[in-house]
């Protein structure tokens, strides 16, 4: 059976479903770290490829020659999303390990 | 509850916000049947047929609609999109933005609750999940027992059904991509294309894991929309609530007795727990409005059908205002609703418009790089454009083209007879040619046309330079 989290503290009976089901900290980070910057690499790849044709970067690159349009638009969303998460990585780092108002450490309190 | 002004939405307790590092426990959603159901069921059928059939929909000789990447074409049924349509996809999404906002305002997260992709698959492998594993009750008991031949045979069958259905998905995603007949073929001659098979299986792994694992977590932890529909609320926005004056204080009772002394003191609330048992997010809709609330409507079936069965009348959570609950006047049509409405509407307008008078013929007109001008025997200077005429329409346009802008210019065209070929991106070579006494050294300004000899009210016009030498 399920046991709710918090010892119960909505009052529910021992057959409710947990209400907060939770995802660890490590598991919010990883979501926040590549959701957003997915979102964003679809649009980076879309505005970006509206106006360049891959083929035309193919022919004016120097290792890239033979590439098809195909892995020109797989590349390029790759690349978009990989630079956004390194965005959103060091986002979400700076948010966590800061300090809170009142001076505390933000990650420490559940150890 | 709610404060004055604008809707409270409720954050979770501070003992709950302390348990982050609790695993994850799976929520079994019980079944529920009633309206709001019915009308998410007909959407889910409605939206996943669109998207499962569509591909296959011929137009003309082509997929009806089909996202050409490698030749940048984007066809819609009769339309052919061109990447310098881009302007169409940023009106699209705009209109789409504006669309959420008006849609939230008037009833909250309806969205969420019906169209979004999220809850559109996640619907459909809770169905295979309930076809395999059998209802809330005992998917609770088979999730605890230890692991038998039953188990094992009812977790492969739902793994094997939301699998090929991911799988499905997949090949469907990349279908409106790459031309779908063509695709079956290489997958069942396994002769796919290395890009291909990545986005299949990618595509399909998404599918899985959004819509078989992860679920409500989506919402919960990933979707910024259910973190800023706050500013798009308000006292009369129509949200699901609980209505705690008449439901409280809750309590259980027997369905013989009803209302009697012994149960008086009692609100309608009998405490059954059913609406929190059907919550897809877990939630308790009693506790108030909450932002992990999809507004999926559930719990009003649920608590409907309770109603019901203890002969008190429905509604006890309802679609309703903050203002309805306090006693207050609902206003649906206000200012707000209105400016939302007139701004979707004179974007769908503006778009409809635009779609309707689109340019047929589009021209670019590029100097030619090597040489700013050629002294001709007859003393005429000659400049070379090469023109780029792309031809939208679905049929071909022969081409007269004309040059203004100084006197006597005459030009001459490679090909002589230029055709701009249906759908496709035409070069011309032009070799115009002036005396040099009818224009200033260095730049003069002039105009190409061309001009369709089939459709002759068909043109487009692009402007560049003509260069004279000095002296």
């Amino acid at each position: 059976m399920i046991t709710g989290v918090g010892k119960n503290t909505q009052g529910l009976p021992e057959d409710a479903p947990r209400a907060w089901r939770r995802w660890t900290r490590r598991a919010q980070n990883i979501a926040a770290i590549l959701w957003p910057s997915f979102l964003a690499a679809c649009v980076a790849t879309a505005v970006f490829f509206g106006y360049i044709d891959p083929l035309d970067l193919a022919a004016i690159s120097t290792s890239f020659q033979d590439y098809s349009s195909l892995a020109g638009y797989a590349i390029g969303f790759f690349f978009f999303w990989t630079v956004c998460s390194l965005s959103s990585l060091l986002s979400v780092f700076l948010i966590r390990t800061s300090r809170r108002p009142d001076g505390t450490a933000r990650d420490n309190q559940h150890h | 509850m709610a404060q004055r002004g604008i809707i409270n939405i409720i954050e979770p307790a501070m003992d709950q916000q302390n348990s982050l590092y609790q695993s994850a426990e799976k929520i079994h959603a019980r079944e529920v049947d009633g309206p709001f159901d019915s009308l998410r069921t007909i959407s889910v059928v409605v939206l996943l047929g669109l998207y499962y059939i569509l591909p296959w929909l011929r137009w003309d000789d082509r997929q009806a609609v089909l996202f050409d990447l490698p030749a940048r074409k984007f066809y819609i049924l009769g339309l052919t999109f061109w990447p310098q349509d881009f302007i169409y996809l940023a009106w699209l999404l705009i209109i789409a933005g504006v669309a959420l906002f008006f849609f939230t305002a008037l009833a909250g997260r309806l969205w969420c609750g019906f169209a979004c992709p999220q809850t559109v698959w996640t619907t459909a492998f809770v169905w295979m999940e309930r076809l395999t594993e059998g209802n809330r009750s005992k998917r609770i008991k088979l999730d605890n027992s230890p692991w038998t031949m039953d188990k094992i045979r009812r977790k492969a069958a739902k793994q094997v059904l939301w699998i090929s259905f991911a799988l499905w998905t997949g090949y469907t995603f990349v279908g409106y991509f790459t031309p779908i007949v063509d695709l079956g073929r290489e997958i069942a001659t396994l002769s796919l294309g290395p890009w291909e098979s990545f986005w299949v299986l990618f595509y399909s792994f998404a599918t899985y894991g959004n819509a078989g694992i992860m679920r409500e977590q989506v919402c919960k932890y990933m979707c910024p929309y259910a973190r800023f529909q706050s500013s798009m609320f308000d006292r009369n926005t129509l949200v699901i609530s609980y209505d705690e004056a008449r439901g409280e204080p809750r309590g259980s009772r027997s369905r013989k007795h009803g209302k009697n002394s012994a149960t008086e003191h009692l609100g309608d609330c009998i405490d059954c727990h059913l609406c929190v048992q059907v919550c897809p997010v877990g939630i308790d809709i009693r506790n108030g409005l909450q932002y992990e609330c999809i507004a999926c409507a559930a719990c009003i079936d649920a608590c409907d059908s309770v109603m019901d069965k203890m002969e008190y009348p429905r509604g006890l959570v309802k679609y309703t205002t903050e203002n309805a609950i306090a006693g207050e006047k609902s206003q649906i049509l206000r200012p707000r609703i209105f400016f939302y409405g007139t701004v979707l509407l004179i974007l769908l307008i503006g778009l409809a418009g635009a779609l309707s008078s689109r340019y047929e013929l589009r021209m670019n007109v590029l100097r030619d790089r090597n040489a700013l001008y050629r002294e001709l025997a007859s003393g005429r200077i000659e400049n070379v454009y090469t023109l780029k005429v792309l031809n939208k329409s679905d049929r071909n346009h022969p081409l007269t083209l004309s040059v203004k802008g100084m006197p006597d210019l005459t030009v001459e065209t490679d090909p002589q007879q230029p055709v701009a070929l249906a759908g496709e991106l035409t070069t011309i070579t032009a070799r115009v040619q002036a005396t040099p006494a009818d224009g200033n050294a260095g730049g003069n300004n002039i105009v190409f046309e061309v001009r369709s000899k089939s459709a002759p009210d068909i043109s487009t016009e692009s402007k560049s330079r003509f260069f004279l030498p000095a002296n």
